[in-house]
């Protein structure tokens, strides 16, 4: 990894001395002095972190790199760290000490634990606009989740839905597909279960995939947002009870448990599981996140993709989105801080670079390009975007939280028969009335 | 060692009680030396008192005072609120949860930290060729930094290319779990621990057993004492001593078990594995509620204070 | 935790057998197991396999490290290298960068911590085991008492003392808090205990001071407690984790253990890579183990745990 020397030589025989005297000192007085702090703004750099590896981390690099080599002086250490609650707690970490990098990635399920309780700094709309990014450019539902108390605290960069993929080769064998060389739309339960079933006939295993088993969100993404399509309301807010339409609720869970007769789909896949019995072709579809597209599009010539079926009434897909923050600082110079929005306003307008992992760019310019126009399978699940189901927002709840690991577990309870539907939605609303009681620390 | 090191070094190195005392008559003279010398020893003093009163009373006082309130990593909630972080601590179920996977870790650690560095400190004591080899082969493990042994087991214990499961899968065997299934997940922390940390008990024993004077031996093979009974009844009990230094020690090193399972499993599956130290990491700094978490740690630290006077109560009853 | 333990320097037998003479070994050897040859092959078998099974982890790591990555990720799962061996991802994992950096963090912040450990410990033995002082007792009292707490839990309060301090993300940050041993401090006055008075009086009859009498009397005839502390203050240093990884979140100033666990690889996992990382910050620790084995070992003894 190349990067700019001037990150390279960290310590200083200065900042050695320095720390040597703060001991002394500290020692002798027992008072306290500023240490020395090797932020990158002393050398007008930007830090930045984020939690992307292999495809994604490719890519977030090669754009990170086409942003410094277009605008000039800027210089960026972009910093990776593990997915989920070791990032987040790290990030909060270095927020609340005030000595966090300057930008950084969060998803949008996660704002509400962070930007009411000041780790964030909220955008000036002003400086962004000068980049050139403005709130016309972004989908009214992004951009309203973006936001807390009127502020922006987030930029969107994508929205990242959870979709069907499937191996137009096999389904086109099995009779799946439509005149267009697409799958014919998929609009109940039903037509859910024999379209696999059909495949299963074909792959002479099963017919669809999904991981799940000791999974710390995915039976969540997929439980969610076929709730969102059937429209029924819910009521997950600090004070007052948890509710959920029991009914609704009840015939999602069914669906998933009819679904898993072990022809259809199996009932006991983990999550590298699915992906290599989609991959390997033991299965020909598979319920996933788009983030998995590198992956499958490695192993299969013939991919396609479609957004969540509708199966339950309205078009809606499970989704969530990458967005830049500005984490807490305790001293601003205005000069990082005009560098920080070149960095971030940059990175939206290298979005095409993005699309090919999967994700659907934030950035309407971006979408309408005719780069991205020609990117298969991933225009075939462009409107997943339009009707995403986000987590509900409450300071809790988001990617890689111990909500999503408990509710999680009880619905993967739930669909392998370990206890009723309504055994599960009875844990679900307990657990998450646990979470409501619970001091909120923001 | 410092007060804030990893768990396998925090069994610092203690003075054995009553071993051969000082060259007599030096009490004496030292407190005639003492009274010689006037008052100035304060400065000697100083320098740790105020390390000490800065890093160890103070942290400790302001987070006993923390531990009353609802003070966030955000900032907020420094007010005074009782007990109640305490009340809820008691009624917390992943609270008993991971202080039952901390109790399990204990007991299925101390054993073979016990009794196998034993085993293996005899066998080299025994006196076979190549002694440096066997010395380095059980000790350079507990040279690694934490985050490369469990490195290296992660490795292992991979899925489908890991050396075990890719072993498995060419005889022809289904794959192992290792670290995806709690019963397993625990069983692999154990190994991992036990292959990481045995290097320190394992030399403590080699240098007692080396202190063993060799003319016990010649006596008892005048007496035509064999093998199995010179170590039963010379060997063992002459490194008594020893042995209940290195299970008291083992004991609360078990207890305080952090980050080998937070870099292994990170707790899970599900909570399986997470230990009570995890819990007050994760409550604290994943969960925001430092006020809560202090709480959650004044309350282990009670716990190891009644275990540890236990223990000195035995100890002292067995050496009387 | 009150005790009149002494550690024994002079020590009843030399403790490193790595000199030993063949006579010695076959001394023990004799008085151990006798010719009882039976017992002696089940020993010998019973060691060697636990050597390996001890050392099988290691040497599955460092093969890792010299194959290819293409080699070392390939689903078709074999043992030995099929494309080679090679130095490639060490290599990679040294022109990256991070390693070089978190070692070089980690000598500092080791180095520093131990010699003001060490610096500090030794002043305040001396000073409890020679002179008197108002509230000398109550304060040793409170040091060896404080022997018992577990740093561990510390790490809430500690981390917003440094936050208030403004000490997050800097070298002190790190390190002051690790200065605080009082372990060392029972160990080193145990052993002051025992020097004889008088080499002192005699120098303080000449006129010398008192921290003169301790630099040029004391410390040359502590240096093997001295050493076997130093010894024990730098590994726990060099191998601490749980308060580095509390207070840093710059990347810059990680230490090694930090780093590792910490730092991904935006390029996806490259196992051989991740193994040659490893292997490298594993060798300060083991090369300075070979190269001292007498003195470490001899260390374990001279603390007094297996003394007699």
């Amino acid at each position: 990894m190349g990067h700019d020397p001037t990150f390279r030589t960290p310590v200083s025989r200065r900042s050695i001395l320095q720390g040597m005297l703060g001991a002394g000192g500290l020692l002798a007085a027992g008072g306290s002095l500023a240490g020395c702090s090797t932020s990158a703004s002393a050398s007008g750099g930007v830090q930045l972190w984020d939690l992307f590896q292999g495809a994604d981390g490719v890519k977030m690099r090669s754009m990170i790199a086409s942003v410094t080599a277009s605008v000039s002086g800027l210089s960026v250490k972009p910093v990776t760290l593990a997915w989920g609650s070791p990032y987040y707690t790290k990030l909060a970490m270095s927020s609340a000490s005030g000595k966090a990098p300057q930008t950084a990635i969060m998803h949008l399920s996660r704002l509400a634990g962070y930007a009411p309780g000041g780790l964030l700094e909220p955008y000036d709309l002003d400086l962004l606009a000068e980049q050139g990014i403005r709130e016309e450019d972004f989908a009214p539902a992004v951009w309203k989740s973006c936001q807390y108390e009127g502020e922006l605290y987030a930029v969107p960069l994508d929205t990242h839905p959870f979709i069907l993929f499937y191996n137009k080769d096999l389904a086109k064998t099995a009779g799946l597909l439509g005149a267009d060389g697409n799958l014919t739309p998929i609009e109940s339960p039903d037509a859910m279960i024999d379209a696999a079933t059909r495949m299963a006939a074909v792959t002479g295993a099963q017919g669809i995939s999904f991981g799940h088993v000791t999974d710390t969100g995915q039976s969540w993404r997929l439980f969610w947002g076929l709730y969102g399509q059937t429209g029924g309301d819910y009521t997950i807010s600090v004070g007052s009870p948890a509710s959920i339409d029991r009914d609704k609720a009840r015939d999602v869970i069914e669906f998933v448990v009819r679904l898993m007769d072990g022809t259809a789909m199996p009932a006991t896949q983990n999550y590298p599981g699915a992906i290599s019995a989609f991959t390997s072709g033991q299965t020909g579809m598979i319920f996933s996140g788009e983030w998995e597209l590198p992956a499958f599009a490695e192993a299969i010539p013939n991919l396609g993709a479609v957004p969540m079926p509708t199966m339950f009434g309205t078009p809606a897909s499970y989704a969530d989105s990458h967005a830049w923050v500005l984490p807490r600082q305790l001293d601003h110079d205005p000069e990082t801080t005009r560098r920080t929005y070149e960095l971030v306003a940059g990175i939206l307008k290298q979005s095409g670079t993005w699309a090919g992992a999967g994700h659907i760019p934030a950035y309407a310019p971006i979408r309408e390009t005719p780069e991205y126009a020609a990117l298969t399978p991933q225009t075939e699940y462009a409107s997943a975007g339009d009707n995403p189901v986000f987590d509900p927002p409450v300071w809790f709840a988001g990617a890689g939280t111990e909500f999503q690991n408990q509710v999680s577990q009880v619905l993967t309870g739930a669909f392998t028969g370990a206890m009723t539907p309504d055994a599960a939605i009875d844990s679900l609303l307990s657990r998450i009335d646990a979470m409501l009681l619970a001091p909120n620390p923001t | 060692m410092s007060s804030l090191t990893s768990s396998n070094e925090a069994q610092a190195p203690v003075a054995a009680r009553g071993s051969s005392s000082a060259p007599s008559g030096s009490r004496s003279t030292n407190a005639r030396a003492r009274s010689i010398q006037g008052r100035s020893g304060f400065w000697f003093v100083l320098p740790f008192a105020a390390a000490f009163a800065m890093f160890l009373i103070w942290p400790i006082l302001s987070g006993l005072w923390m531990s009353f309130t609802n003070q966030s990593l955000t900032g907020s909630g420094s007010a005074f609120a009782g007990f109640d972080n305490y009340s809820e601590a008691l009624g917390d179920a992943a609270l008993w949860q991971a202080l039952g996977n901390t109790v399990i870790f204990t007991l299925l650690t101390v054993v073979p930290l016990v009794v196998l560095s034993f085993v293996l400190a005899y066998l080299v004591y025994i006196g076979l060729p190549g002694q440096w080899l066997w010395r380095l082969s059980f000790f350079a493990p507990y040279l690694l930094p934490v985050s490369v042994a469990v490195a290296i087991w992660q490795w292992m214990f991979q899925p489908d290319f890991g050396l075990f499961n890719g072993l498995l899968l060419r005889a022809g065997f289904a794959q192992i779990p290792f670290l995806s299934e709690a019963s397993l997940a625990m069983f692999s922390v154990v190994v991992v621990t036990v292959w990481w940390t045995l290097g320190f008990n394992f030399l403590l024993y080699l240098s007692a057993l080396n202190n063993i004077p060799d003319h016990l031996y010649e006596a008892a093979s005048i007496d035509g004492a064999g093998p199995w009974r010179r170590l039963f009844s010379i060997t063992i009990p002459m490194i008594n001593r020893t042995t209940v230094m290195i299970i008291m020690l083992q004991i609360l090193a078990s207890l305080k078990v952090f980050e080998q399972i937070f870099l292994l499993t990170n707790g899970g599956p599900n909570g399986a594995t997470r230990s009570v130290l995890e819990y007050i990491y994760d409550v604290g700094f994943t969960g925001y509620r430092l006020g809560y978490a202090s709480a959650i740690s004044y309350l282990f630290f009670a716990l190891i204070i009644v275990i540890s006077i236990v223990q000195l109560r035995v100890m002292n009853r067995k050496s009387a | 935790m009150s005790s009149t333990g002494t550690s024994t320097v002079t020590s009843v037998r030399p403790l490193s057998k790595a000199d030993e003479t063949r006579n010695e070994r076959n001394k023990t050897l004799a008085a151990t197991v006798g010719k009882n040859k039976g017992v002696l092959a089940v020993g010998i078998i019973a060691l060697v396999i636990a050597a390996a099974l001890w050392l099988v982890p290691l040497f599955w790591a460092i093969l890792t490290s010299l194959k290819k990555e293409s080699d070392a990720s390939n689903a078709d799962f074999a043992v030995l290298p099929r494309e080679g061996l090679t130095l490639e991802s060490y290599r990679a994992v040294i022109a990256a960068g991070d390693v070089p950096i978190w070692m070089m963090n980690s000598f500092i912040v080791s180095v520093v911590v131990t010699v003001l450990t060490v610096a500090i410990s030794a002043l305040a033995a001396y000073g409890f085991s020679r002179t008197t002082f108002r509230g000398r007792k109550w304060l040793y009292a409170v040091t060896i008492a404080s022997i018992m707490v577990p740093g561990q839990i510390l790490i809430v309060p500690l981390f917003q003392q440094m936050n208030a301090l403004r000490l997050i993300d800097t070298y002190p940050g790190i390190i002051l808090p690790q200065i605080v041993a009082p372990m060392m401090v029972f160990i080193l006055k145990n052993f002051f205990d025992t020097v004889p008075i008088e080499l002192e009086e005699a120098a303080r009859l000449d006129g010398a001071s008192r921290l003169r009498t301790f630099m040029t009397i004391v410390l040359p005839l502590s240096r093997p407690i001295l050493i076997a502390v130093s010894i024990f203050v730098f590994i726990g240093a060099w191998n601490n984790f749980l308060w580095p990884f509390i207070v840093i979140n710059n990347p810059d100033l990680l230490t090694l253990p930090v780093g590792l666990a910490t730092i991904r690889n935006a390029f996806g996992v490259q196992y051989a890579q991740t193994m040659a990382s490893a292997i490298l910050a594993a060798l300060p620790l083991l090369i300075v183990f070979m190269l001292f084995q007498r003195q470490i070992v001899k260390g374990f003894a001279t603390s007094g745990l297996g003394g007699q």
